[in-house]
Order: structure tokens, then sequence, then C-alpha cells
């Protein structure tokens, strides 16, 4: 069996399941799934609005020594597959690329490191669409938006029909 | 099969939608690094 980083499992008074892991170098990371982070947009798409779940993952503590660290996304995978196994291969994974700190292409490399591990490609559909931002400056920001979801999703042709449907919408909307 | 979609600087409600993820990200990030202080200084008591 692969080794992974042993994890603890909380879930808070908003109902945010989040796990957080340590390195052995000292480095914190949280894995979490928000049942609310798109709630607000989803009326219309019943498949999302019932099944889906933000979903990202963050450094919350760093530590002084850093180093490519192949476990850290080995137990990202393991949280996730773990977690639809606890809630049902219906839950759908929203997920945004972060880039408030103008680091997203790095952290997308990263990500796509991690979606491409056998563990979560033999088991997890990944589902994204490039998104052009204009900024204040009159710049344009280039990030993704995306899904998640296993393989054995019943409904996963609905849920990427919705989230199609969705993205579709922001694009005509004013 | 949807690739990319492009948001028009006239575009506010997608504009809006994109800042409001940010924000909530942003907040739950900031609540995970409290808990997890909040842990760390228990265990070293």
């Amino acid at each position: 069996m692969e080794d992974f980083y042993s994890y603890i499992q909380e879930e808070d008074n908003e109902d945010i399941i989040s796990y957080s892991f340590l390195t052995h170098n000292g480095s914190l990371y949280s894995v979490y799934f928000d049942p609310y982070q798109y709630v607000k947009y989803l009326s219309e798409y019943p498949g999302l609005f019932t099944q889906g779940y933000g979903f990202g993952f963050n450094r919350v503590l760093k530590s002084k020594n850093w180093d490519k660290d192949p476990l850290i996304g080995v137990t990202i995978a393991k949280i996730v597959i773990d977690f639809v196994e606890e809630r049902g291969s219906g839950v759908v994974l929203l997920y945004h690329c972060d880039y408030v700190d103008n680091k997203q292409n790095g952290r997308n490399k990263i990500f796509n490191t991690w979606l491409n591990l056998t563990t979560v490609s033999a088991l997890i559909l990944d589902n994204r669409v490039k998104v052009d931002l204009p900024q204040m400056d009159g710049s344009v920001l280039h990030t993704f938006m995306g899904y998640l979801t296993s393989i054995h999703n019943i409904n996963k042709d609905r849920a990427s029909e919705e989230f199609t449907a969705f993205a579709e919408r922001l694009a005509v909307s004013k | 099969m949807l690739k990319k979609i492009v948001i028009s600087p006239s575009n506010k409600e997608a504009i809006s939608f994109f800042e409001d993820i940010a924000k909530r990200k942003a907040e739950i990030k900031k609540m995970l690094e409290e808990k997890a202080l909040k842990r760390l200084t228990k265990h070293k008591g």
C-alpha cells in the first residue's frame, strides 16, 4: 500500500469538513469541503445544488524548509477518495484556482500533478474550464474553475451538463 | 466541449461571483489557519 501522511478530520459549526496533516518538514496542510461555497449560485442546477461542495486545499502553516514532497499529493488524493466514499459517489467537488496571491500558475502545476496520480485518475473525473477575468488595472487574469466527481457517479453526465450550463450562464450574464 | 469563458469588464454579475468565491475561500483559509495554530499551541502546552 502506498504511504501517506496521517490526517485528522473535523467538522465545524458551519458544516465545513476539513482534514489536516503535518508533513515531515513541519508544514501543515488543510483540505476542506464546504457545502455552502456555491449554494447561492446553484439554485437552477439541482444536481450541483444538492451534491456540490466547494473544494480546496491550503498550506496553512509553512515550515522554513520546503521540498517537493510526493506524499503531500498522495495524502490529498487519499483524503478526497475517503470523502467521496463517505459521502457517496454522487458528490461533486467544485473548485476554483486561487488567484488573489498571483501564484495560480504554480498552484495549477501542483494540482495537475496531483490529479495525474494513479490513485486519483483511476477513480476521479476532472472537468474544468479556463476563465479569463478582467482586472481593475486593465490586465486579464488567467485562471480556471472546475469540478471533480467519482467515475462511479451515476449522474456524472448531468453534473457535466449543469456545470457547462452554469459556466455558459456566467459568460452571458451582465 | 466547453473549454474557456472570457468575462468582459462590463459583466458585473460574473465578476461579482468570482470575487464572492475568492472572499469565501480566503475566510475559510483564515479559519483553518487559526484552528491549526490553536491546536499546535494546545499540544505544546
